[in-house]
């Protein structure tokens, strides 16, 4: 599947060629355990495309509560997956990231992670909607999607993927983690009789 | 276990190990016949299931079909692109190891929508060969086997039965008594889902732990039905049959007879191995059974395998699964229990007064994973004036995060039309990792059944704000097809031989010792969950099977 030319696809054969397909591409156990495992240092990206991307993943799910992508390590899920499971996408990835760094570099002298936050948002959301220069309008609307894409999955996974740090994810979204780890939840509790307590027994 | 010595002719081979496979193991086994099943997938159980988790399950598909490939496309005209689309589990047990075990029996009109509805341009529709009534006892048989909870009459508009449900419902949770409320408010008639859940200790196994993680997901502890926690160890505990996992099928050969001879497959090593039979029974499910027939060509059969009639492959069904969500002001519970507790089957029968034919069950779907709920926040945004147009990302994303424990949801289950151009074929582009042509999906949808989508999407959210939910959305219906793993049809049953695959023994017209047991068979695919018509069929096909044991010269 990895010889399929970008410009045949539509904007959503990209997407899901990307986020779902590549995805799916490679072995049978999750490789991105190992290489999370072996900690949060870039595998795949440079220092630079590694604040990019972090920068990126902050404006799509900012933090609120003192629970976000950055405290989700969002990026680092991203790095890891890009080493295994979406290999494939790493120099799509490459190249949007060289897109945007010229666009801001060229408009306001500096790299995309440096800007505030305004200029990062008006920066998205032309990517989003396909018009930063020099890249077809199909192609960058789709990685801004893949992304987006990618950084929901390192933010509601389970942690070992190398996001949800913390379980800073289900933190955000309340969700208990996998209750078939904690022993199960009586019919009462399902009923709302008697409540279903959060403890995250991992982290704090 | 180790291979079967290539010179040993066996009574019955099974390919696949699923609902179809899995009782024809038990009840030939029992019934004093050898059989030996192959089984593409891997043996797991609870211990590995307790290591499952969203990405692995369901967005990747690496934990129960990890090197499953196929390719889709929408039209004939169009090249397909490989991946992984349909939502299989090729393990020990099949797919009815992941199901959700919601478990309707099909309504008597479900067997004769030709008849009922009439002809409709663009959809071939067709009257079953066998009625409701001739499978009903088998229907009373597997809900036992399976260990039903349910109300047995509590669906006014339900399939008429003669038998309680061996176990009681299970409870409603916050968001189930939502949808109660809305429903007897519009004067619907609510009632439990009947699902092969354990609702207390039942056959040997346990009671739900109401872990919520169920459809897509091996259960961890077996209160989910299936051949893997019932069929196969009755059947192993025979000393009659014999389960090789990871042994992937590719060939069936015919001799100059006109019978099936043998079943050429991979083993674990990759290697090659032939296994001789003197019935063979593929039990693949819709995509894998009918791409073996495919894949199965000889100078007699050069389109492949049993399909005289040009029918193998053709009228892939996969439900059409309109889903809605809805916001609540207190905690729905989404997140625990078995997969959705209550249903409304009002709107079921067809009805001329609609732009469509037939119908659907509606159900509660809960939301117990949070990256399929993240996923899903243009359409919550889209939902409410204030947001439309917003941005799916930044702030309002992150809060509609913090809403997750107030979701919960509902999901229709669509009787979608047969086409016969939606199908699968052998891909002449694409081969997976042992070279082999993948199974290539040709599928779209009918007018019908985007319109019959559209209305029970809107039926849902009625009952959902007239149970008093903040909002209440949609998700997009139209975007999935065979994600919804409800896949039936390839080879049809019929009478006549030249527009069905299957007789209605689902032994093949073609060939009289090969036999197509799984979802395959479905000539229409009725507005319920697929899998107890499956069980039930296979325990009907048993019987005969095991009547006819002398004539079919298995021994």
């Amino acid at each position: 599947m990895s010889h399929i030319p970008i410009q045949e696809m539509t904007r959503r054969d990209f997407a899901r060629f990307c986020g779902g397909a590549f995805a799916t591409a490679l072995a049978a156990r999750p490789l991105t355990l190992l290489a999370a495992e072996q900690g949060s240092a870039p595998s795949t990206l440079t220092t630079v495309q590694w604040q990019t991307v972090a920068a990126i993943c902050n404006q799509i799910l900012p933090t609120l509560d003192g629970l976000g992508a950055n405290e989700a390590n969002c990026v680092n899920f991203i790095d890891k997956a890009l080493a295994h499971e979406e290999k494939k996408s790493l120099a799509v990835y490459r190249h949007g990231l060289s897109v945007i760094d010229a666009f801001t570099n060229a408009r306001w002298q500096q790299s995309f992670h440096a800007l505030g936050d305004e200029r990062q948002i008006e920066t998205l959301e032309k990517l989003e909607d396909g018009l930063l220069p020099n890249w077809s309008s199909a192609e960058q609307s789709a990685w801004f999607a893949t992304l987006r894409y990618h950084t929901l999955l390192g933010f509601a996974a389970a942690p070992h993927f190398g996001g949800n740090q913390n379980l800073a994810g289900w933190r955000a979204m309340n969700f208990p983690g996998h209750i078939h780890e904690m022993g199960g939840l009586s019919d009462a509790q399902v009923e709302g009789v008697e409540p279903i307590t959060i403890h995250f027994p991992h982290h704090g | 276990m180790s291979a079967v010595k290539s010179s040993k002719v066996i009574d019955v081979c099974i390919i696949g190990s699923g609902a179809g496979g899995g009782v024809m193991a038990q009840q030939l086994a029992e019934a004093g016949i050898e059989v030996v099943v192959l089984e593409r997938g891997s043996e797991r159980g609870p211990a590995d299931f307790l290591k499952q988790d969203e990405l692995s399950n369901m967005i990747r598909q690496t934990f129960f079909a990890p090197d499953y490939l196929e390719s889709r496309r929408s039209a004939v005209n169009e090249k397909a692109v490989p991946g992984k689309y349909s939502l299989l589990a090729q393990t020990v047990g099949g797919s009815t190891v992941h199901w959700g075990s919601w478990s309707w029996r099909f309504r008597p009109d479900e067997f004769r929508v030709l008849s009922q509805d009439g002809a409709l341009a663009g959809a071939s529709l067709a009257d079953w060969p066998i009625s409701y009534e001739e499978l009903e006892p088998y229907y009373a048989k597997a809900e036992q086997a399976l260990g039903i909870s349910g109300a047995a009459g509590s669906n006014p508009f339900g399939a008429p039965r003669q038998s309680a449900y061996p176990n009681p419902p299970h409870v409603y949770r916050p968001a189930s008594r939502l949808i109660e409320s809305g429903a007897k408010k519009m004067d619907l008639h609510p009632f439990p889902i009947p699902m092969a859940i354990n609702s207390r200790v039942f056959g040997g196994r346990a009671k739900c732990m109401n872990g919520g993680l169920c459809a897509g997901f091996g259960c961890p502890v077996h209160a989910k039905a299936s051949p893997l926690s019932i069929h196969l160890p009755a059947a192993v505990a025979t000393g009659r049959c014999r389960v090789l996992p990871n042994s992937r099928a590719i060939e069936i050969t015919v001799d100059q007879n006109n019978r099936a001879r043998s079943v050429r497959y991979l083993d674990a090593q990759g290697k090659e191995q032939e296994l001789r039979a003197r019935q063979i029974i593929v039990a693949c499910s819709s995509i894998a059974s009918s791409h073996l027939l495919l894949l199965s060509k000889s100078a007699r059969y050069p389109t492949g395998l049993a399909n005289s009639s040009d029918q193998v492959g053709r009228n892939l069904m996969c439900h059409i699964l309109s889903q809605t969500n809805f916001e609540m002001a207190e905690p729905s519970n989404s997140i625990a229990g078995p997969p959705g507790n209550i249903a409304i089957d009002d709107f079921h029968a067809s009805d001329h007064a609609r732009e469509f034919i037939r119908g659907a069950v509606i159900g509660e779907a809960i939301e117990p994973m949070p990256i399929n709920a993240a996923l899903k926040v243009g359409n919550y945004l889209g939902a409410d004036p204030a947001t439309k147009g917003k941005r799916a990302w930044g702030k309002p994303l992150r809060e509609y995060l913090s809403k997750f424990p107030f979701l919960g949801g509902m999901i229709s289950i669509g009787e979608d039309l047969p086409q016969a151009n939606n199908r699968i074929d052998l891909d002449p582009e694409h081969r997976d990792a042992a070279g082999i042509a993948v199974p290539r999906i040709t599928h779209k949808r009918h007018p019908n059944d985007i319109a019959l989508g559209r209305y029970f999407e809107q039926r849902q959210i009625d009952i959902a704000l007239a149970g008093g939910a903040k909002k209440a959305w949609a998700t997009d219906f139209s975007q999935y097809s065979t994600e919804s793993g409800h896949l039936m049809g390839t080879c049809r049953m019929g009478n006549d031989p030249k527009t069905s695959v299957l007789n209605r023994w689902c032994r093949t017209h073609d060939v009289e010792n090969l036999w197509v047991i799984d979802g395959s068979f479905f000539p229409t695919s009725g507005g319920y969950n697929p899998t107890l018509t499956i069980f039930a069929n296979a325990y009907r096909v048993a019987d005969y099977f095991i009547r006819e044991v002398k004539r079919l010269e298995v021994r």
